[in-house]
């Protein structure tokens, strides 16, 4: 039986081999997924466990201890590329080695990424930054390809400032903890990529049975058993099952790259983290192809009463309810507006999507009733199939109407993103100001580098700051003690006049009754604490204002980090001499220019972390990048998935309607006819579908976003491209009419 | 004269001197499906309101020689006749525009479209011809009810039997008014009983009309409605004699 099933496949013609083809294709391509998806959860541990080591979240031991590795984590910027810093000093010989390199550097030496060694190659303000390159950190201590790590030999004295002292290195790291959006983009990416596929295996599976229907039937007529039936519908489908799973490894490998190009917590995947063992591939291609054949076995045995309860509309109660459920769903989220939870988002995308499935059959239904009544014989024979069987038409959008919803969402979703940083104009740092944070560096230091950085071109300007918190009444602010004229010049803080000395926010002087009761805290004494030099003195860290001191209130101005308090160090009861600075404040007129001034302050200060505008909004817009990096991946798979199982859908609607078309081309139907009628029928759904789902996905992006505008620009031109694609697809399926009509081949039956 | 035999003035071919006046001859045609040969002299004559059934054995080419006397079919050699043009120089696009408006089709099973009810499959050679939907369905009703088969007129081809669904496919071959009708087993898939009935409303409706058809069949009964009978035997049309 099963042989005869195979003989009954390869002589099934042209409609067979394509229906074998697809039900290969759509196997290979969901079990490819499946693959790579299985990998993913390993992949992202994997990775983890390689930089636990930089995380500090580590046992301590005393400074110096034999066997010991000191390591402390700072981060440097090349533009708005975040760089990890480890610097690293080994108490001996047997200190442990972080993996990737061959041994712990020596002070001024350094290993870096290959990330960032293309970095700093395009970079030349910046080629010097972290010392001697000493070598590249293999993939061993990477989390990726582009992970931007170096590590660095430092002095003792130097990494214990603020680091950690351990005897061995951590194995396990830890998850990253995933932002809201991602969290979405992940829960809709899933659904986005496993809807498809789901209905490009049905959509084959059923033109599969669409081309051997007629036989199966006839070997019913000559009293085959329902047994050999199945045994015959597994032979016929046996070898585009097993063409599809053996295909499903080549597939998994090709997605593989793909899926590790996404970027996760900054960094890609390395392709070989991404997959699984061998015996683990050979195990699920197995249990794949006997699912498969169980199933088609399964469905063969259960013959028409399957089909029946498959193609049974749900019961009449289900729409409005699923309808009210996911209108409550999405009205809920667009309460919560931007707060929503990515659970009740990713919630809300599911209902829409259940309202749209079972709102779409009767739309498409009365559509079917209208084109039928439009002139001519194309729409008349479109219309009917329409009308008869909107599932069909349904099941062939769908993947399109997926794509477009997920498309229009996240475009709708950017304005809003834009909208997030344009707003930020009014508390971001001004452009072109830099705050470089030198916690560890004495009061000498500081201001040969400062004047060092000055000094440097297209640096305008530069000054020291101490830190220190007010208290007040109503709590505590932050202020600058330093040269008043230059912070204010430096940080573009121009509506603030210098002329007492003493500048606060309209928000403080509210709270402030009088200078001589303001006490100032937390201001950093001179000495550098190092580990094996802490004093035993009574270095002052608080301080009060001068009796006579005056304030001026500043007016609002927009600037991030910008201090609630400038205070000039003549107003307070302290020996400047006993504070140091940790902040140096300059302005640059170019970005190589930065560039330079942090090299300059990082090679003389290797724990200096310099903020701008850009690196605050960093983490904001690296988020943006690759969760558009990561939508635009997708949707470059799901067209691939999508445009298949339309296809496929197209094709089936040929191959079912086959004998029905060649008759009406003997008849002297037009062939032009016949492509219109085959075209109605795919672009109707399609385009109904299309405009439905874009709505819903606009809607939602608006919902999510907590916007109010309607960002057509952002949408229509995916969307025109999407559709586009789609009606391609179609149209070139009306094409096959002729092949597979062919007067001359299929003869009058 | 429709647009298809003006069409053919301009194509070179000799205007036809009246309309069927020679009926539709077939000479000579030769017809090979890769090395298998399927016609290797075969030549029909059939004049207006004439009847010829083709008879003979399963795989002498009957079929063949029905599918190209009706221009589905290329011959390799020979010459199909109509009116005076030669059908194997049309185009496709022509053939097909010659058996749309020239022709009509009655297939062993049928042959109607599953979705449409029995009013739109006889309608929709007309659809096809251009003509306006109403006027078309009530051509098809008036079809239909020479066949007594209104009865049926909204019911789809799934709920008719199978005598029902032959004279559908009678109506849609005659609805157009065709000049000559190509009946390929038209009975094969009745009973006796229904096949004569459906087989007396045939004949009566195409006589009526004054077409020419060609009837292939196995059945003796069948061919003794045709007014000659052609015999084909392994490619070759061998007898040609009265029924």
């Amino acid at each position: 039986m099963l042989h005869l099933g195979v003989r009954l496949w390869r002589g099934s013609g042209i409609p067979g081999l394509l229906a074998g083809g697809l039900v290969s294709f759509a196997i290979a391509l969901g079990l490819g997924v499946t693959i790579v998806c299985l990998g993913v959860g390993p992949a992202i541990q994997e990775r983890a466990d390689r930089v636990a080591w930089t995380e500090l979240d580590m046992p301590e031991l005393s400074v110096g201890s034999p066997a010991s590795l000191t390591l402390a984590s700072s981060s440097s910027y090349v533009g708005t590329h975040r760089i990890t810093v480890m610097a690293v000093a080994a108490a001996d010989s047997e200190a442990p080695v972080p993996p990737g390199i061959d041994t712990v550097p020596e002070p001024g030496q350094t290993y870096l990424s290959p990330g960032v060694a293309d970095l700093l190659g395009d970079t030349p303000q910046a080629a010097g930054r972290f010392g001697t390159v000493s070598g590249v950190i293999g993939d061993a201590g990477l989390r990726g390809p582009g992970d931007l790590l170096v590590v660095r030999g430092a002095p003792l004295v130097q990494t214990a400032l603020s680091g950690v002292t351990v005897d061995h290195l951590p194995d396990q790291g830890r998850l990253p903890e995933l932002s809201n959006v991602e969290r979405l983009t992940l829960s809709v990416g899933a659904i986005a990529l496993i809807a498809p596929v789901l209905l490009l295996l049905s959509i084959a599976v059923q033109l599969n049975a669409t081309t051997r229907r007629r036989r199966l039937d006839i070997l019913d007529l000559a009293g085959a058993t329902t047994r050999q039936l199945a045994t015959i519908a597994v032979g016929e489908m046996s070898v585009p099952v097993l063409v599809g799973v053996l295909l499903a490894v080549p597939t998994s490998n090709l997605l593989r790259r793909l899926a590790a190009s996404v970027s996760l917590d900054g960094a890609a995947f390395f392709v070989d983290d991404l997959t699984i063992p061998t015996p683990t591939t050979v195990v699920v291609v197995a249990v794949a192809f006997v699912l498969c054949l169980g199933a088609i076995a399964l469905g063969a045995r259960a013959g028409a009463a399957t089909t029946a309860r498959l193609t049974r509309s749900p019961r009449r109660w289900v729409r409005p309810v699923a309808a009210v459920v996911g209108v409550g769903v999405a009205l809920t989220a667009g309460i919560q507006g931007s707060d929503t939870s990515p659970a009740l988002a990713v919630a809300t995308f599911l209902g829409t999507l259940t309202v749209l499935v079972l709102a779409a059959p009767p739309l498409l239904r009365h559509v079917g009733r209208a084109l039928e009544r439009a002139p001519g014989a194309a729409a008349l024979m479109a219309g009917r199939r329409l009308g008869d069987n909107p599932q069909a038409g349904v099941r062939a959008s769908a993947g399109v109407g997926l794509a477009l919803m997920i498309t229009a969402m996240f475009a709708a979703i950017t304005p809003a993103a834009a909208a997030t940083l344009d707003r930020s104009d009014q508390v971001g740092q001004a452009e072109g100001t830099a705050q470089a944070l030198i916690q560890y560096t004495s009061p000498e230091d500081a201001a040969t580098t400062a004047d060092a950085v000055a000094a440097s071109a297209g640096i305008s300007g530069a000054a020291l700051v101490v830190t220190a918190q007010v208290s007040t009444p109503s709590g505590a602010y932050r202020a600058w003690i330093g040269d008043c004229a230059a912070i204010t010049s430096l940080t573009h803080l121009t509506a603030a006049s210098c002329e007492t000395g003493l500048v606060v926010g309209r928000d403080v002087a509210s709270t402030l009754a009088d200078p001589a009761a303001v006490e100032l805290y937390d201001l950093t004494p001179a000495k550098v604490r190092a580990w094996d030099a802490i004093p035993e003195t009574t270095d002052p860290n608080t301080a009060r204002l001068r009796d006579d001191a005056q304030w001026q209130v500043m007016a609002a101005q927009p600037g991030i980090d910008m201090p609630d308090v400038i205070i000039d160090p003549a107003l307070i009861d302290l020996d400047p001499a006993t504070v140091r600075p940790t902040l140096l404040l300059f302005t640059y007129d170019s970005p190589a220019a930065l560039e330079s001034a942090r090299t300059l302050i990082e090679q003389s200060n290797p724990e200096a972390a310099v903020s701008t505008r850009a690196t605050t909004f960093d983490g904001l817009s690296l988020d943006v990048r690759r969760l558009y990096t990561a939508v635009n991946l997708g949707a470059a798979t799901l067209a691939l998935v999508c445009g298949a199982a339309l296809l496929a859908a197209a094709l089936a609607s040929v191959i079912e309607r086959r004998r029905s078309l060649t008759t009406l081309r003997i008849t002297g139907a037009p062939l032009r006819t016949l492509r219109v009628s085959i075209l109605l029928e795919g672009l109707a759904p399609l385009l109904i579908l299309a405009a439905l789902c874009a709505a819903a996905g606009i809607g939602l992006g608006i919902l999510l976003s907590g916007a109010h505008t309607f960002p057509l620009r952002g949408v229509v031109i995916p969307l025109i491209a999407t559709t586009a694609a789609a009606v391609l697809v179609v149209a070139a399926s009306a094409i096959l009419v002729e092949p597979l009509t062919r007067t001359e081949q299929t003869r009058i039956e | 004269m429709n647009d298809l035999w003006s069409d053919l003035a301009y194509s070179g071919t000799a205007e036809p001197a009246g309309v069927m006046s020679e009926g539709l001859q077939v000479r000579h045609l030769t017809k090979a499906f890769g090395n298998r040969p399927a016609l290797l002299d075969a030549s029909l004559r059939v004049a207006p309101g004439q009847i010829v059934a083709v008879m003979g054995p399963s795989g002498s080419g009957k079929s063949t020689l029905l599918h190209c006397a009706a221009g589905v079919l290329l011959p390799d050699s020979g010459t199909v006749l109509l009116d005076g043009h030669d059908l194997t120089n049309f185009s496709p696009a022509q053939r097909a525009e010659a058996r749309r408006t020239t022709f009509g089709f009655v297939f062993q099973f049928g042959q109607l479209v599953p979705e449409l009810t029995a009013e739109e499959n006889v309608a929709l050679p007309l659809l096809l011809n251009g003509m306006r939907r109403r006027a078309a369905r009530e051509k098809a009703r008036r079809t239909l009810a020479r066949l007594r088969a209104e009865d049926v007129a909204d019911q789809r081809p799934a709920a008719m039997s199978g005598g029902q669904a032959q004279r559908v496919a009678v109506a849609r071959a005659l609805v157009i008014n065709p000049r000559v009708i190509f009946a390929d087993e038209p009975t094969g898939s009745l009973d006796s009983a229904t096949g004569t009935a459906v087989m007396g409303q045939f004949v009566a409706a195409v006589r009526q009309e004054n077409a020419a058809m060609v009837l292939v069949t196995h059945d003796r009964q069948i061919a003794a409605y045709a007014d000659r009978i052609v015999t084909v035997h392994d490619g070759r049309t061998d007898t040609d004699r009265d029924a």
